[in-house]
Protein backbone atom coordinates (compact mmCIF):
# COMPACT_ATOMS: atom_id res chain seq x y z
CA UNK A 1 0.00 0.00 0.00
CA UNK A 2 1.38 3.44 -0.88
CA UNK A 3 2.09 6.05 1.75
CA UNK A 4 -0.90 8.05 0.52
CA UNK A 5 -3.22 5.12 1.02
CA UNK A 6 -1.76 4.39 4.44
CA UNK A 7 -2.29 7.98 5.45
CA UNK A 8 -5.88 7.91 4.30
CA UNK A 9 -6.56 4.72 6.23
CA UNK A 10 -5.08 6.24 9.37
CA UNK A 11 -7.16 9.39 8.99
CA UNK A 12 -10.28 7.35 8.67
CA UNK A 13 -9.42 5.16 11.62
CA UNK A 14 -8.92 8.25 13.72
CA UNK A 15 -12.18 9.79 12.60
CA UNK A 16 -14.06 6.57 13.16
CA UNK A 17 -12.66 6.16 16.64
CA UNK A 18 -13.74 9.57 17.86
CA UNK A 19 -16.38 8.91 20.42
CA UNK A 20 -17.44 11.66 22.78
CA UNK A 21 -18.94 9.24 25.24
CA UNK A 22 -16.90 8.11 28.23
CA UNK A 23 -16.69 4.40 29.03
CA UNK A 24 -19.15 3.63 31.77
CA UNK A 25 -20.14 0.64 33.77
CA UNK A 26 -23.56 -0.85 34.11
CA UNK A 27 -26.45 1.48 34.70
CA UNK A 28 -27.16 1.41 38.36
CA UNK A 29 -30.65 2.48 39.17
CA UNK A 30 -31.30 2.02 42.81
CA UNK A 31 -34.71 2.98 44.05
CA UNK A 32 -33.63 4.26 47.41
CA UNK A 33 -37.17 5.19 48.35
CA UNK A 34 -38.22 1.58 47.85
CA UNK A 35 -35.29 0.41 49.94
CA UNK A 36 -36.14 2.81 52.73
CA UNK A 37 -39.75 1.71 52.84
CA UNK A 38 -39.59 -1.76 54.44
CA UNK A 39 -37.14 -0.66 57.16
CA UNK A 40 -37.35 1.71 60.08
CA UNK A 41 -34.89 4.59 59.98
CA UNK A 42 -32.21 4.54 62.62
CA UNK A 43 -32.01 7.28 65.22
CA UNK A 44 -29.30 9.91 64.99
CA UNK A 45 -27.43 8.33 67.87
CA UNK A 46 -27.74 4.94 66.21
CA UNK A 47 -26.28 6.34 63.01
CA UNK A 48 -23.47 7.92 64.96
CA UNK A 49 -22.76 4.57 66.55
CA UNK A 50 -22.27 3.10 63.08
CA UNK A 51 -19.97 5.86 61.89
CA UNK A 52 -16.34 4.90 62.12
CA UNK A 53 -13.17 3.45 60.73
CA UNK A 54 -13.61 -0.22 59.84
CA UNK A 55 -11.11 -2.98 59.34
CA UNK A 56 -11.91 -4.93 56.18
CA UNK A 57 -11.85 -8.57 57.25
CA UNK A 58 -13.27 -9.82 53.95
CA UNK A 59 -13.36 -7.97 50.65
CA UNK A 60 -9.93 -6.37 50.85
CA UNK A 61 -9.40 -6.85 47.12
CA UNK A 62 -12.39 -4.61 46.43
CA UNK A 63 -12.14 -2.06 49.23
CA UNK A 64 -8.59 -2.07 50.50
CA UNK A 65 -8.12 -1.67 54.24
CA UNK A 66 -9.33 0.20 56.24
CA UNK A 67 -12.47 1.95 55.09
CA UNK A 68 -14.41 4.84 56.53
CA UNK A 69 -18.17 4.55 56.95
CA UNK A 70 -20.50 7.39 57.74
CA UNK A 71 -24.14 8.29 57.52
CA UNK A 72 -24.94 11.36 55.42
CA UNK A 73 -28.61 12.03 56.03
CA UNK A 74 -30.41 8.82 55.07
CA UNK A 75 -27.52 7.40 53.09
CA UNK A 76 -24.74 5.22 54.46
CA UNK A 77 -21.42 5.76 52.75
CA UNK A 78 -18.49 3.34 52.87
CA UNK A 79 -15.41 4.89 51.32
CA UNK A 80 -12.14 3.23 50.49
CA UNK A 81 -8.82 5.00 50.87
CA UNK A 82 -7.20 2.42 48.64
CA UNK A 83 -8.76 3.75 45.43
CA UNK A 84 -11.83 5.69 44.39
CA UNK A 85 -14.16 2.92 45.44
CA UNK A 86 -17.21 3.60 47.50
CA UNK A 87 -20.62 2.31 48.40
CA UNK A 88 -23.81 4.27 49.01
CA UNK A 89 -26.71 2.43 50.57
CA UNK A 90 -29.94 3.09 52.38
CA UNK A 91 -32.04 1.25 54.87
CA UNK A 92 -32.54 0.84 58.57
CA UNK A 93 -33.75 -1.60 61.16
CA UNK A 94 -35.79 -4.60 60.20
CA UNK A 95 -36.71 -6.63 63.23
CA UNK A 96 -33.57 -7.06 65.31
CA UNK A 97 -31.15 -6.51 62.46
CA UNK A 98 -30.10 -3.66 60.21
CA UNK A 99 -30.50 -4.01 56.45
CA UNK A 100 -28.96 -1.75 53.86
CA UNK A 101 -29.24 -1.88 50.08
CA UNK A 102 -27.41 0.22 47.56
CA UNK A 103 -24.61 0.26 45.05
CA UNK A 104 -20.86 0.12 44.91
CA UNK A 105 -18.79 2.15 42.42
CA UNK A 106 -15.24 1.81 41.20
CA UNK A 107 -15.08 5.30 39.75
CA UNK A 108 -11.92 5.23 37.68
CA UNK A 109 -13.01 2.23 35.65
CA UNK A 110 -16.71 3.01 35.64
CA UNK A 111 -17.51 -0.42 37.04
CA UNK A 112 -20.09 -1.01 39.72
CA UNK A 113 -23.03 -2.99 40.89
CA UNK A 114 -25.62 -3.45 43.54
CA UNK A 115 -24.62 -4.37 47.05
CA UNK A 116 -26.38 -5.35 50.26
CA UNK A 117 -25.19 -5.07 53.85
CA UNK A 118 -26.56 -6.52 57.05
CA UNK A 119 -25.79 -6.03 60.71
CA UNK A 120 -27.21 -8.92 62.70
CA UNK A 121 -28.27 -8.77 66.32
CA UNK A 122 -25.15 -10.68 67.35
CA UNK A 123 -22.96 -8.26 65.45
CA UNK A 124 -24.14 -5.18 67.32
CA UNK A 125 -27.43 -4.33 65.63
CA UNK A 126 -29.43 -4.41 68.86
CA UNK A 127 -27.33 -1.68 70.44
CA UNK A 128 -27.29 0.46 67.32
CA UNK A 129 -31.08 0.22 67.00
CA UNK A 130 -31.33 1.25 70.63
CA UNK A 131 -29.10 4.21 69.87
CA UNK A 132 -26.05 3.20 71.88
CA UNK A 133 -22.55 2.37 70.73
CA UNK A 134 -22.02 -1.42 70.70
CA UNK A 135 -18.95 -3.04 72.15
CA UNK A 136 -18.41 -4.81 68.86
CA UNK A 137 -19.91 -3.94 65.48
CA UNK A 138 -19.59 -5.91 62.26
CA UNK A 139 -21.15 -5.20 58.91
CA UNK A 140 -21.47 -8.12 56.54
CA UNK A 141 -22.35 -7.82 52.91
CA UNK A 142 -22.27 -9.14 49.41
CA UNK A 143 -22.03 -7.47 46.04
CA UNK A 144 -23.95 -8.31 42.89
CA UNK A 145 -20.76 -9.89 41.55
CA UNK A 146 -20.60 -12.24 44.52
CA UNK A 147 -17.84 -10.51 46.47
CA UNK A 148 -18.32 -11.05 50.20
CA UNK A 149 -17.61 -8.24 52.64
CA UNK A 150 -17.01 -8.22 56.38
CA UNK A 151 -16.17 -4.96 58.11
CA UNK A 152 -15.23 -4.67 61.77
CA UNK A 153 -15.53 -1.29 63.43
CA UNK A 154 -12.23 -0.24 64.94
CA UNK A 155 -12.91 3.28 66.17
CA UNK A 156 -15.19 6.25 65.84
CA UNK A 157 -14.65 9.35 63.72
CA UNK A 158 -13.10 12.50 65.11
CA UNK A 159 -14.43 15.75 63.64
CA UNK A 160 -12.03 17.32 61.20
CA UNK A 161 -12.02 20.90 59.96
CA UNK A 162 -10.36 19.87 56.69
CA UNK A 163 -12.58 21.07 53.85
CA UNK A 164 -13.48 18.71 51.03
CA UNK A 165 -14.79 20.54 47.98
CA UNK A 166 -16.46 18.64 45.15
CA UNK A 167 -15.44 19.84 41.71
CA UNK A 168 -18.26 21.10 39.44
CA UNK A 169 -20.79 20.26 42.08
CA UNK A 170 -19.86 16.62 42.43
CA UNK A 171 -16.71 15.71 40.59
CA UNK A 172 -16.15 12.83 38.22
CA UNK A 173 -19.07 11.02 39.68
CA UNK A 174 -21.29 13.01 37.33
CA UNK A 175 -19.86 11.15 34.34
CA UNK A 176 -20.96 7.78 35.63
CA UNK A 177 -23.77 8.29 38.07
CA UNK A 178 -26.26 9.64 35.60
CA UNK A 179 -26.32 13.02 37.31
CA UNK A 180 -24.95 16.03 35.41
CA UNK A 181 -22.13 18.24 36.60
CA UNK A 182 -23.15 21.70 37.79
CA UNK A 183 -26.72 20.59 38.42
CA UNK A 184 -28.88 21.05 41.50
CA UNK A 185 -29.23 17.27 41.64
CA UNK A 186 -25.47 16.80 41.75
CA UNK A 187 -25.04 19.50 44.40
CA UNK A 188 -27.61 17.70 46.56
CA UNK A 189 -25.63 14.48 46.12
CA UNK A 190 -22.23 16.02 46.94
CA UNK A 191 -22.90 15.72 50.66
CA UNK A 192 -23.67 12.03 50.30
CA UNK A 193 -20.26 11.64 48.68
CA UNK A 194 -18.62 13.27 51.69
CA UNK A 195 -18.09 16.80 50.43
CA UNK A 196 -18.33 19.69 52.86
CA UNK A 197 -18.53 22.19 50.02
CA UNK A 198 -18.84 22.46 46.25
CA UNK A 199 -17.21 24.38 43.46
CA UNK A 200 -19.55 25.42 40.67
CA UNK A 201 -18.96 27.25 37.40
CA UNK A 202 -20.89 30.39 36.62
CA UNK A 203 -21.71 31.84 33.22
CA UNK A 204 -23.83 34.80 32.24
CA UNK A 205 -26.71 34.56 29.79
CA UNK A 206 -27.42 37.23 27.24
CA UNK A 207 -30.01 38.78 29.59
CA UNK A 208 -27.40 38.86 32.39
CA UNK A 209 -28.69 35.98 34.48
CA UNK A 210 -25.95 33.92 36.16
CA UNK A 211 -26.36 30.20 35.43
CA UNK A 212 -24.34 27.16 36.39
CA UNK A 213 -22.40 25.98 33.36
CA UNK A 214 -18.73 25.21 32.77
CA UNK A 215 -18.03 25.44 29.04
CA UNK A 216 -18.06 28.56 26.92
CA UNK A 217 -20.35 26.84 24.42
CA UNK A 218 -23.25 24.42 24.52
CA UNK A 219 -22.35 21.06 22.99
CA UNK A 220 -23.54 17.45 23.00
CA UNK A 221 -20.97 16.75 25.73
CA UNK A 222 -22.90 18.77 28.26
CA UNK A 223 -26.44 19.38 27.05
CA UNK A 224 -29.40 17.72 25.38
CA UNK A 225 -31.28 19.80 22.84
CA UNK A 226 -30.60 20.02 19.15
CA UNK A 227 -31.01 23.78 18.97
CA UNK A 228 -28.86 24.71 21.95
CA UNK A 229 -25.59 25.21 20.16
CA UNK A 230 -22.81 27.76 20.36
CA UNK A 231 -21.83 30.35 22.94
CA UNK A 232 -23.73 30.47 26.21
CA UNK A 233 -23.75 34.26 26.16
CA UNK A 234 -25.76 34.28 22.92
CA UNK A 235 -28.90 32.89 24.62
CA UNK A 236 -31.44 34.34 27.00
CA UNK A 237 -32.35 32.35 30.08
CA UNK A 238 -35.84 31.49 28.80
CA UNK A 239 -34.37 30.17 25.57
CA UNK A 240 -31.90 28.02 27.46
CA UNK A 241 -34.65 26.61 29.65
CA UNK A 242 -36.93 25.94 26.65
CA UNK A 243 -34.37 24.50 24.25
CA UNK A 244 -32.12 22.38 26.38
CA UNK A 245 -31.37 20.32 29.41
CA UNK A 246 -28.14 19.12 30.95
CA UNK A 247 -26.79 15.90 29.51
CA UNK A 248 -28.66 13.68 31.96
CA UNK A 249 -31.93 15.55 31.61
CA UNK A 250 -31.80 18.06 34.45
CA UNK A 251 -32.74 21.69 34.00
CA UNK A 252 -29.80 24.03 33.56
CA UNK A 253 -30.00 25.86 36.88
CA UNK A 254 -29.60 29.51 37.58
CA UNK A 255 -27.09 30.38 40.25
CA UNK A 256 -29.95 31.52 42.47
CA UNK A 257 -31.80 28.20 42.08
CA UNK A 258 -28.66 26.26 42.92
CA UNK A 259 -27.78 28.32 45.97
CA UNK A 260 -31.32 28.20 47.34
CA UNK A 261 -31.05 24.41 47.09
CA UNK A 262 -27.72 24.53 48.96
CA UNK A 263 -29.28 26.66 51.71
CA UNK A 264 -32.58 24.81 52.02
CA UNK A 265 -31.62 21.22 51.32
CA UNK A 266 -28.01 20.64 52.35
CA UNK A 267 -25.57 21.23 55.19
CA UNK A 268 -22.75 22.19 52.83
CA UNK A 269 -20.69 24.93 54.46
CA UNK A 270 -18.86 26.45 51.49
CA UNK A 271 -19.59 27.25 47.86
CA UNK A 272 -16.84 28.38 45.50
CA UNK A 273 -18.24 30.30 42.54
CA UNK A 274 -15.81 29.86 39.69
CA UNK A 275 -16.27 32.88 37.45
CA UNK A 276 -14.24 33.10 34.26
CA UNK A 277 -16.04 36.08 32.71
CA UNK A 278 -15.44 39.53 34.29
CA UNK A 279 -18.86 40.73 33.14
CA UNK A 280 -20.44 38.18 35.48
CA UNK A 281 -18.87 39.68 38.60
CA UNK A 282 -21.36 42.49 39.23
CA UNK A 283 -24.52 40.37 38.87
CA UNK A 284 -22.96 37.64 41.00
CA UNK A 285 -21.96 40.07 43.75
CA UNK A 286 -25.51 41.42 43.88
CA UNK A 287 -26.90 37.91 44.05
CA UNK A 288 -24.32 36.86 46.65
CA UNK A 289 -25.53 39.57 49.02
CA UNK A 290 -29.16 38.52 48.53
CA UNK A 291 -28.31 34.87 49.09
CA UNK A 292 -26.30 35.45 52.26
CA UNK A 293 -29.26 37.37 53.70
CA UNK A 294 -31.52 34.46 52.77
CA UNK A 295 -29.13 31.97 54.33
CA UNK A 296 -28.94 33.99 57.52
CA UNK A 297 -32.72 34.08 57.71
CA UNK A 298 -32.80 30.31 57.35
CA UNK A 299 -30.32 29.77 60.17
CA UNK A 300 -27.51 28.99 57.77
CA UNK A 301 -25.03 31.62 58.90
CA UNK A 302 -22.43 28.84 58.75
CA UNK A 303 -22.51 28.94 54.94
CA UNK A 304 -19.83 30.80 52.99
CA UNK A 305 -20.44 31.69 49.35
CA UNK A 306 -17.16 32.86 47.88
CA UNK A 307 -16.66 34.63 44.57
CA UNK A 308 -13.68 32.98 42.89
CA UNK A 309 -11.02 35.20 41.35
CA UNK A 310 -9.01 33.14 38.85
CA UNK A 311 -7.57 35.92 36.67
CA UNK A 312 -6.48 39.54 36.62
CA UNK A 313 -9.53 40.43 34.50
CA UNK A 314 -11.91 39.08 37.10
CA UNK A 315 -9.86 40.75 39.84
CA UNK A 316 -10.24 44.15 38.15
CA UNK A 317 -13.99 43.60 37.87
CA UNK A 318 -14.14 42.59 41.56
CA UNK A 319 -12.12 45.49 43.01
CA UNK A 320 -15.04 47.97 43.18
CA UNK A 321 -16.80 45.40 45.40
CA UNK A 322 -13.86 44.32 47.52
CA UNK A 323 -15.36 45.79 50.70
CA UNK A 324 -18.70 44.06 50.15
CA UNK A 325 -18.23 40.58 48.73
CA UNK A 326 -16.43 37.56 50.16
CA UNK A 327 -13.90 36.12 47.77
CA UNK A 328 -11.53 33.25 47.10
CA UNK A 329 -8.34 34.17 45.30
CA UNK A 330 -6.45 31.81 42.98
CA UNK A 331 -3.75 34.39 42.12
CA UNK A 332 -0.65 35.30 44.14
CA UNK A 333 -0.82 35.17 47.92
CA UNK A 334 -0.10 38.91 48.10
CA UNK A 335 -3.42 39.55 46.37
CA UNK A 336 -5.19 37.31 48.84
CA UNK A 337 -3.65 39.21 51.75
CA UNK A 338 -4.45 42.60 50.22
CA UNK A 339 -8.18 42.06 49.63
CA UNK A 340 -10.11 42.71 52.85
CA UNK A 341 -12.91 40.24 52.11
CA UNK A 342 -10.71 37.43 50.80
CA UNK A 343 -11.52 34.40 52.93
CA UNK A 344 -9.47 31.78 51.08
CA UNK A 345 -6.27 31.66 49.08
CA UNK A 346 -6.56 28.76 46.60
CA UNK A 347 -3.57 28.35 44.31
CA UNK A 348 -3.46 25.57 41.76
CA UNK A 349 -1.59 22.50 43.03
CA UNK A 350 1.32 23.07 40.63
CA UNK A 351 2.20 26.30 42.36
CA UNK A 352 4.69 26.07 45.20
CA UNK A 353 2.82 26.45 48.47
CA UNK A 354 5.32 27.84 50.93
CA UNK A 355 4.64 26.92 54.58
CA UNK A 356 5.59 30.43 55.65
CA UNK A 357 3.01 31.92 53.29
CA UNK A 358 0.38 29.49 54.56
CA UNK A 359 1.18 30.51 58.13
CA UNK A 360 0.85 34.19 57.25
CA UNK A 361 -2.53 33.65 55.63
CA UNK A 362 -3.80 31.58 58.54
CA UNK A 363 -2.59 34.24 60.98
CA UNK A 364 -4.66 36.79 59.05
CA UNK A 365 -7.77 34.65 59.45
CA UNK A 366 -7.74 33.23 55.94
CA UNK A 367 -7.73 29.59 54.86
CA UNK A 368 -5.63 27.92 52.19
CA UNK A 369 -7.02 25.43 49.70
CA UNK A 370 -5.53 23.89 46.59
CA UNK A 371 -6.96 22.31 43.44
CA UNK A 372 -7.66 19.98 41.74
CA UNK A 373 -6.09 17.12 43.66
CA UNK A 374 -7.10 13.54 42.81
CA UNK A 375 -4.08 11.34 43.42
CA UNK A 376 -3.97 9.47 46.71
CA UNK A 377 -0.36 10.40 47.50
CA UNK A 378 -0.93 14.06 46.66
CA UNK A 379 -4.08 14.22 48.78
CA UNK A 380 -2.22 12.78 51.77
CA UNK A 381 0.63 15.23 51.27
CA UNK A 382 -1.61 18.29 51.04
CA UNK A 383 -3.65 17.33 54.07
CA UNK A 384 -0.70 18.33 56.24
CA UNK A 385 -0.14 21.61 54.44
CA UNK A 386 -3.47 23.24 53.56
CA UNK A 387 -6.96 23.61 54.97
CA UNK A 388 -8.94 22.10 52.12
CA UNK A 389 -8.81 20.43 48.74
CA UNK A 390 -10.91 20.74 45.61
CA UNK A 391 -11.23 17.27 44.17
CA UNK A 392 -13.07 15.12 41.68
CA UNK A 393 -13.08 12.30 44.22
CA UNK A 394 -14.56 13.50 47.52
CA UNK A 395 -15.05 9.94 48.81
CA UNK A 396 -11.32 9.27 48.54
CA UNK A 397 -10.37 12.49 50.32
CA UNK A 398 -12.87 11.85 53.09
CA UNK A 399 -11.61 8.30 53.58
CA UNK A 400 -8.01 9.46 53.79
CA UNK A 401 -8.92 12.31 56.11
CA UNK A 402 -11.02 10.34 58.55
CA UNK A 403 -8.77 7.30 58.73
CA UNK A 404 -5.77 9.35 59.89
CA UNK B 1 -18.88 0.12 11.84
CA UNK B 2 -15.18 0.63 12.30
CA UNK B 3 -14.34 -2.77 10.78
CA UNK B 4 -16.59 -2.14 7.79
CA UNK B 5 -14.94 1.19 7.24
CA UNK B 6 -11.43 -0.25 7.40
CA UNK B 7 -12.37 -3.05 5.03
CA UNK B 8 -13.95 -0.63 2.57
CA UNK B 9 -10.93 1.62 2.58
CA UNK B 10 -8.46 -1.20 2.22
CA UNK B 11 -10.46 -2.55 -0.72
CA UNK B 12 -10.61 0.86 -2.31
CA UNK B 13 -6.90 1.36 -1.86
CA UNK B 14 -6.08 -2.09 -3.15
CA UNK B 15 -8.36 -1.89 -6.15
CA UNK B 16 -7.19 1.57 -7.11
CA UNK B 17 -3.56 0.55 -6.72
CA UNK B 18 -4.03 -2.62 -8.75
CA UNK B 19 -6.09 -1.20 -11.59
CA UNK B 20 -5.03 1.67 -13.73
CA UNK B 21 -7.93 3.08 -15.71
CA UNK B 22 -7.47 2.43 -19.44
CA UNK B 23 -8.53 6.08 -19.93
CA UNK B 24 -5.43 8.13 -19.12
CA UNK B 25 -7.34 11.40 -19.15
CA UNK B 26 -7.05 13.42 -15.98
CA UNK B 27 -10.18 15.38 -15.17
CA UNK B 28 -11.88 17.54 -12.60
CA UNK B 29 -15.50 16.62 -12.09
CA UNK B 30 -18.05 18.83 -10.36
CA UNK B 31 -21.18 17.16 -9.00
CA UNK B 32 -24.18 19.08 -7.72
CA UNK B 33 -27.17 17.60 -5.94
CA UNK B 34 -30.37 18.90 -4.42
CA UNK B 35 -32.61 16.75 -2.33
CA UNK B 36 -34.93 16.25 0.57
CA UNK B 37 -33.39 15.08 3.79
CA UNK B 38 -34.74 12.62 6.33
CA UNK B 39 -33.05 12.94 9.69
CA UNK B 40 -32.96 10.60 12.67
CA UNK B 41 -31.91 11.87 16.09
CA UNK B 42 -30.49 9.80 18.92
CA UNK B 43 -32.20 12.01 21.50
CA UNK B 44 -35.39 14.06 21.18
CA UNK B 45 -34.71 17.34 19.41
CA UNK B 46 -36.31 19.30 22.21
CA UNK B 47 -36.04 17.86 25.74
CA UNK B 48 -39.41 16.96 27.15
CA UNK B 49 -40.76 15.94 23.75
CA UNK B 50 -40.63 12.63 21.89
CA UNK B 51 -39.73 13.86 18.43
CA UNK B 52 -36.62 12.13 17.09
CA UNK B 53 -37.07 12.69 13.37
CA UNK B 54 -37.19 15.66 11.07
CA UNK B 55 -37.67 16.38 7.41
CA UNK B 56 -35.28 18.86 5.82
CA UNK B 57 -33.61 19.64 2.54
CA UNK B 58 -30.22 20.45 1.16
CA UNK B 59 -27.93 20.97 -1.76
CA UNK B 60 -24.31 19.99 -2.15
CA UNK B 61 -21.37 20.53 -4.45
CA UNK B 62 -18.52 18.07 -4.86
CA UNK B 63 -15.37 18.78 -6.87
CA UNK B 64 -13.29 15.68 -7.49
CA UNK B 65 -9.94 15.26 -9.16
CA UNK B 66 -9.79 12.05 -11.15
CA UNK B 67 -6.25 11.04 -12.04
CA UNK B 68 -5.82 7.98 -14.19
CA UNK B 69 -6.82 5.76 -11.30
CA UNK B 70 -10.06 4.49 -9.85
CA UNK B 71 -9.60 6.52 -6.67
CA UNK B 72 -10.46 10.21 -6.83
CA UNK B 73 -9.99 12.92 -4.25
CA UNK B 74 -11.72 16.22 -3.82
CA UNK B 75 -13.74 18.52 -1.62
CA UNK B 76 -17.36 18.48 -0.60
CA UNK B 77 -19.52 21.33 0.58
CA UNK B 78 -23.13 22.44 0.51
CA UNK B 79 -25.93 23.62 2.75
CA UNK B 80 -28.45 21.49 4.61
CA UNK B 81 -31.49 22.55 6.60
CA UNK B 82 -31.72 19.66 9.01
CA UNK B 83 -34.55 20.54 11.35
CA UNK B 84 -37.02 23.27 12.12
CA UNK B 85 -39.34 23.41 15.11
CA UNK B 86 -41.74 25.73 16.84
CA UNK B 87 -41.03 25.47 20.53
CA UNK B 88 -42.98 26.79 23.44
CA UNK B 89 -41.55 27.12 26.88
CA UNK B 90 -44.10 25.68 29.29
CA UNK B 91 -43.19 26.08 32.91
CA UNK B 92 -41.09 29.09 32.08
CA UNK B 93 -42.52 32.45 32.97
CA UNK B 94 -43.42 34.31 30.84
CA UNK B 95 -44.25 31.57 28.34
CA UNK B 96 -42.75 32.32 24.97
CA UNK B 97 -42.71 30.66 21.56
CA UNK B 98 -39.60 30.21 19.47
CA UNK B 99 -38.93 29.27 15.87
CA UNK B 100 -35.74 27.22 15.85
CA UNK B 101 -33.70 26.01 12.88
CA UNK B 102 -30.71 23.71 12.70
CA UNK B 103 -28.61 23.82 9.55
CA UNK B 104 -25.19 22.68 8.44
CA UNK B 105 -22.42 23.37 5.96
CA UNK B 106 -20.06 20.47 5.21
CA UNK B 107 -16.39 21.33 4.74
CA UNK B 108 -15.02 17.93 3.91
CA UNK B 109 -12.33 16.03 2.10
CA UNK B 110 -13.95 13.57 -0.29
CA UNK B 111 -12.68 10.27 -1.64
CA UNK B 112 -14.46 8.19 -4.24
CA UNK B 113 -14.16 5.39 -6.76
CA UNK B 114 -15.80 5.59 -10.12
CA UNK B 115 -16.26 2.89 -12.72
CA UNK B 116 -18.71 2.39 -15.57
CA UNK B 117 -20.86 5.29 -14.45
CA UNK B 118 -21.04 4.18 -10.81
CA UNK B 119 -19.46 6.26 -8.09
CA UNK B 120 -19.08 5.39 -4.41
CA UNK B 121 -17.32 7.55 -1.94
CA UNK B 122 -17.14 9.28 1.37
CA UNK B 123 -16.50 12.67 2.84
CA UNK B 124 -14.53 13.13 6.03
CA UNK B 125 -14.13 16.32 8.00
CA UNK B 126 -15.99 19.03 9.79
CA UNK B 127 -19.48 20.30 9.49
CA UNK B 128 -20.31 23.83 10.49
CA UNK B 129 -23.45 23.30 12.56
CA UNK B 130 -25.61 26.40 12.89
CA UNK B 131 -28.68 27.23 14.88
CA UNK B 132 -31.06 30.14 14.63
CA UNK B 133 -33.70 30.99 17.23
CA UNK B 134 -36.37 33.57 16.50
CA UNK B 135 -39.27 34.79 18.55
CA UNK B 136 -40.10 35.19 22.20
CA UNK B 137 -39.92 38.95 21.87
CA UNK B 138 -36.14 38.89 21.82
CA UNK B 139 -33.55 39.37 19.13
CA UNK B 140 -32.67 36.44 16.90
CA UNK B 141 -30.05 34.17 18.39
CA UNK B 142 -27.53 32.45 16.21
CA UNK B 143 -24.96 29.92 17.24
CA UNK B 144 -22.45 27.82 15.39
CA UNK B 145 -19.95 25.08 16.05
CA UNK B 146 -17.57 22.97 13.98
CA UNK B 147 -18.15 19.26 14.52
CA UNK B 148 -16.72 16.21 12.83
CA UNK B 149 -18.99 14.16 10.59
CA UNK B 150 -18.90 11.64 7.79
CA UNK B 151 -20.74 11.49 4.48
CA UNK B 152 -21.25 8.36 2.41
CA UNK B 153 -22.54 8.61 -1.12
CA UNK B 154 -23.32 6.31 -4.00
CA UNK B 155 -24.58 7.29 -7.43
CA UNK B 156 -24.95 6.33 -11.03
CA UNK B 157 -24.53 8.77 -13.93
CA UNK B 158 -26.25 8.42 -17.27
CA UNK B 159 -24.13 10.01 -20.00
CA UNK B 160 -25.83 13.04 -21.54
CA UNK B 161 -22.92 14.33 -23.50
CA UNK B 162 -19.16 14.05 -23.57
CA UNK B 163 -18.72 15.81 -20.26
CA UNK B 164 -22.15 15.68 -18.65
CA UNK B 165 -23.84 12.96 -16.63
CA UNK B 166 -27.06 12.86 -14.65
CA UNK B 167 -28.49 10.24 -12.37
CA UNK B 168 -29.67 9.20 -8.94
CA UNK B 169 -27.54 9.59 -5.84
CA UNK B 170 -28.07 8.37 -2.30
CA UNK B 171 -26.23 10.05 0.51
CA UNK B 172 -26.02 9.08 4.18
CA UNK B 173 -24.57 11.59 6.62
CA UNK B 174 -23.45 10.75 10.14
CA UNK B 175 -23.29 13.78 12.40
CA UNK B 176 -21.79 11.45 14.94
CA UNK B 177 -20.97 13.94 17.67
CA UNK B 178 -24.48 15.33 17.58
CA UNK B 179 -26.20 11.95 17.28
CA UNK B 180 -27.91 12.59 13.94
CA UNK B 181 -28.05 10.34 10.89
CA UNK B 182 -29.44 11.80 7.69
CA UNK B 183 -30.55 10.13 4.47
CA UNK B 184 -30.68 12.17 1.25
CA UNK B 185 -32.01 10.63 -1.96
CA UNK B 186 -31.29 13.01 -4.81
CA UNK B 187 -30.58 13.64 -8.44
CA UNK B 188 -26.96 14.45 -9.20
CA UNK B 189 -25.69 16.48 -12.10
CA UNK B 190 -22.04 15.87 -13.04
CA UNK B 191 -19.89 18.01 -15.27
CA UNK B 192 -16.20 17.81 -16.22
CA UNK B 193 -15.10 21.44 -16.49
CA UNK B 194 -11.49 20.41 -16.95
CA UNK B 195 -9.85 17.53 -18.80
CA UNK B 196 -6.20 17.13 -19.58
Amino acid sequence: MSRRHTFLVLVCLTAASCDPRLPSGPDILVDFEFIDAPTTPLSDSGKMAMNGVYEVVQGVSELGNPVVAKWAGNRFRIASQHDVVYSISAGGSSGDSIKLRGYMRRVRSGAGGRVRFTVSSTDGAAEVIAGVAPVSLRIRGESEAGVVFELRRVRGLAPSPFVVLAHRGGGRNSDRLGISENSVEMIRYAETLGATGVEVDVKLTRDAVPILFHDDTFSPRTVQGTYLLGKVENFDLNQIKALGRLIHGEQIPTLKEAMVAVIDETRLSLVWLDIKDPSAVKPVVELQEELMAYASGKGRADLSILLGIPSQDVLRAYEPFQEDADALVELESETALRLPRCRVWAPVWTRQIDPGVVAALRASGRSVFTWTVDLRESITSYMDRVDGILTNYPTLVVALRDAR
Amino acid sequence: MKQALITALLCAATVSWAQISPDTTYRVEVTTTASPMLNFFRHPKVPGTNSKTSFGYGMSVRAMWHPARLLAVGILTGYYVIARDEISSPGVSPEENYDATLSSIPLQLALSMQKAGWEFGMGIGPYLMMTSIRGGGSATVTGSRLEIGMTFFGSYGFQLGDNVRIGPELRVIAFRYRGIVSVMPSISFRVDPLRY
